[in-house]
């Protein structure tokens, strides 16, 4: 039994330039195996290292041998060694968190009535994505999401070629079948036993144009006549998002459906801007499954986000000047921050320091904003200095994550 | 035609609040409309607003369509600006209230769980029925957890006695003791799920306050498990998005449901522009002093509406209601769209695409920090 490890560039059938891992057994190769993609994700201002995990998959016959767990053991020291930060992956349920990945990404659906909708009027021009496009549409996206914990950064050369020249293959349908209102639990198709027919069908890409013809907002919808579905957006200014409801209740109403989906962050405008149209907002905060992440290198991560946490801790007026060392253990490892005068520091030196003790896989819920401090101080395997609560507040407040679908993988 | 005055105040079955029902007569003296006006203080962040409270606005059948309702309408937003009143809030039927300048404010958020997810839960404390004995420890719980929760009323004033049927809600109501027999928290379920819930066989909470987050395990433990709910497949709790107990829920895989209605439910509007601005400068100037980047901010800020101009002098954070309006920055638009930015349900960058909203760019960050976007809530137990 060994495992190989192979790096892919160019096929046609892969999502980006990936590591491939496999397991093979005497007189049969590749039996299980997993793919990981490499990029910079956001934590608010700061990059990160971050190993995505994608397409996990043992052949049938071979199932239950714990051979996927040989390839996602060492597909995770793999990370370590090459200096990886974090990891993230979109799971099935309960399975994951046995290498320690923790749910962190919520899935959010805003829904409304395509009667609601047709009140929009349209004022700027919309049409197909072509190739010429693609600087501006990572433009806006660069702009947009600058401080969104979670996102991608969009390299160029990359997302041109998986989203504007070649195909774009990565709607909301990806392997998640849409319901906003729980009402079925997480389901996948591509491994999953529920629906082995299950093909991604994509998405439609768009820009809005101003009266000079420049490009001042993108949209994708899924390619699918099923639903209406807007799973990815940007902006120059608010102004055009009546434009966009207006062409997604035509698009509704030419496919004959009389609801319209968009999956987009809870806070983001054009979230606030359906307000106006009787929306209704769904979270689902999944245990277990869905868009989960680990800390892979402990150190690093928490260097790189020093000044981050610096920016925070310097919009907070009361805690701006506050000074301090905070010593956070984890079954990785100890780190210690220094904060003299609200300038942050990671320091070897750790004596005096407020005690945060917690799983990493706690740490990267918080992290991410998917639990506050005060939410796992009541955990038995969490111990924090009270003192030092307000400050853990500050620097990792409740947020909104999120990972669009063009970037999922 | 002619309106008679009814006050209920001393009405046993509701006796937290102040309550007046105005009616219209006939000149035979016959009822043909009516609505009733509860008088609290609400919550602005940490101030407090005198808020007329509707409900109970009805015509009799075969007096309908004729402008009756319209007219005891107007006739109470009149009274209610003689006497001093801040704000109104109604929970309304779709497309009647806007009307009269009311504007949905306050959304309608539940989280919910598969009972089977919490089925681990381990109960640390125990928990009773609710005893009136218990309503002085209830009211100072509410009043710790919602001392900056915009919308909620002040449970005090004449005295809050107990949960009483609201909304058509039958409350059953718990309270959580410590190993000292102390009250550490309360919860209130619905006896009659028929009422707020779409679907069947669900275990619905509406209400909750606490001492601290340990007895939110215990909690949970009982809905799962408990006698009274033992056949619900969901656990469903009407809290607001951002409370601490829905934040535990995500630890079940919880789904949070907010609908933001249009032109119904949950609608505010202001009476008396002056005096809610006035009474608003302490907590704005609390908003204003959190932010590193705006807590030394200078300028005026002149709030122009369909019912009246007002100025606000910003003097390095600190926040006055002043009369002179030289050199002020402008923020125009209808009172109903100052309401919503006010109770945190749309953004000054919102509100700056729509066509009767007129706002200078350079405040808009300022605009942002004094009336962020919130999770604004009214607990089913003080409906009306």
């Amino acid at each position: 039994m060994k495992i190989d490890s192979v790096f892919l560039t160019e096929a046609e059938h892969v999502r980006a330039e990936q590591w491939m891992f496999g397991l093979s057994i005497e007189g049969e190769e590749w039996v299980s195996s997993l793919g990981l993609i490499e990029y910079q994700m956001r934590f608010g201002s700061a990059y990160l290292k971050m190993g995505g995990i994608r397409a996990v998959g043992t052949r049938e016959e071979h199932r239950n041998k714990g051979y996927s767990r040989r390839v996602m053991e060492a597909t995770i020291a793999f990370m370590t060694e090459n200096g990886f930060d974090v990891s993230m992956l979109f799971g099935i349920s309960n399975f994951y968190h046995k290498f320690s990945y923790a749910t962190v990404i919520p899935e959010i659906w805003i829904d409304f009535r395509r009667e609601e909708a047709q009140a929009a009027v349209s004022t700027y021009q919309i049409r197909k994505v072509e190739m010429e496009d693609g600087p501006k549409i990572l433009m806006l996206y660069a702009a947009n999401n600058a401080e969104r914990t979670g996102t991608q950064v969009r390299e160029e050369t990359r997302w041109k070629r998986y989203n504007v020249e070649r195909y774009h293959p990565y709607g909301s349908d990806f392997g998640v079948f849409v319901d906003p209102y729980g009402e079925k639990s997480l389901t996948f198709g591509r491994y999953g036993t529920s629906d082995s027919n299950w093909q991604r069908k994509g998405v439609d890409l768009f820009v809005v144009l101003d009266e000079g013809d420049d490009v001042i907002g993108y949209f994708a919808c899924d390619a699918t006549e099923e639903n209406c579905i807007l799973c990815d957006i940007g902006f120059q200014n608010e102004t055009i998002f009546e434009t966009v409801v207006r062409f997604l209740a035509d698009r509704a109403k030419r496919i004959g459906v009389s609801q319209l989906l968009c999956h987009i962050p809870i806070d983001h405008p054009f979230a606030i801007f359906c307000r106006r149209y009787d929306c209704r907002t769904h979270i689902h905060n999944w245990k277990n499954s869905g868009g989960m992440m680990r800390i892979i290198n402990q150190s690093s991560t928490l260097e790189k986000i020093t000044g981050e946490l610096e920016k925070r801790l310097q919009r907070a007026d009361y805690l701006s000047q506050w000074s301090g060392k905070l010593l956070i253990s984890t079954d990785l490892g100890q780190d210690c921050l220094e904060i003299d005068r609200g300038s942050i520091a990671h320091t070897n030196g750790q004596a005096n320091a407020f005690h945060l003790e917690m799983p990493q896989d706690k740490l990267i819920q918080l992290m991410m904003g998917r639990r506050s401090i005060e939410d796992l101080a009541i955990e038995p395997d969490v111990s924090v200095s009270a003192e030092i609560i307000p400050v853990l507040d500050t620097l990792f407040p409740l947020g909104h994550p999120h990972v669009w679908w063009l970037d999922r993988f | 035609m002619k309106f008679n005055y009814y006050d209920a105040l001393n009405r046993v079955e509701r006796p937290a609040l102040s309550v007046t029902w105005i009616s219209l007569l006939t000149e035979d003296e016959e009822m043909v409309s009516q609505l009733g006006l509860r008088e609290y203080q609400m919550r602005f962040g940490s101030a407090h607003l005198k808020l007329g409270g509707i409900d109970g606005v009805g015509t009799k059948e075969e007096h309908r369509n004729k402008g009756y309702s319209r007219h005891v309408m107007e006739h109470t937003i009149a009274l209610m600006n003689e006497n001093g009143y801040d704000v109104s809030m109604l929970f309304g039927i779709p497309n009647f209230y806007h009307k009269f300048g009311y504007a949905t404010a306050i959304p309608e958020t539940y989280v919910e769980f598969d009972t089977k997810d919490a089925q681990t839960t381990v109960p640390t404390y125990q928990i009773r029925k609710f005893e009136t004995e218990d309503a002085p420890k209830i009211v100072d719980l509410y009043a710790a957890n919602n001392a900056e929760r915009t919308g909620t009323p002040l449970r005090t004033g004449i005295g809050w006695k107990e949960f009483t049927r609201r909304a058509g809600i039958v409350p059953d109501p718990y309270v959580v003791l410590n190993e000292a027999d102390a009250v550490i928290g309360y919860f209130v379920c619905n006896s009659d799920n028929t009422k707020i819930d779409a679907i069947d066989r669900n275990c619905t909470l509406f209400d909750i306050g606490f001492q601290d987050r340990t007895i939110f395990e215990t909690i949970v433990h009982f809905l799962a498990h408990g006698v009274a709910y033992t056949s619900a497949e969901r656990i469903r709790c009407a809290v607001p998005a951002d409370h601490p107990f829905a934040i535990f829920c995500r630890r079940y895989g919880c789904r949070t449901h907010t609908y933001t209605p249009k032109d119904h439910m949950g609608m505010m509007r202001i009476i008396n522009q002056s005096s809610t601005l006035k009474k608003i400068t302490g907590a704005l100037e609390k908003r204003l002093q959190r932010d590193a980047d705006l807590g030394q901010w200078s300028g005026k800020l002149l709030f122009s509406t369909d019912i009246g101009q007002d100025c606000f002098e910003i003097d390095r954070g600190n926040v006055a209601y002043t009369d002179s309006q030289a050199n002020a920055f402008h923020l125009e638009m209808p009172q109903d769209k100052l309401i919503q930015l006010m109770m945190g349900r749309r953004s000054i960058k919102d509100l700056a695409v729509e066509s009767d909203v007129w706002v200078n760019v350079g405040i808009i960050p300022v605009l942002d920090t004094l009336f962020p976007l919130g999770h604004s809530h009214i607990w089913w137990s003080d409906r009306f």
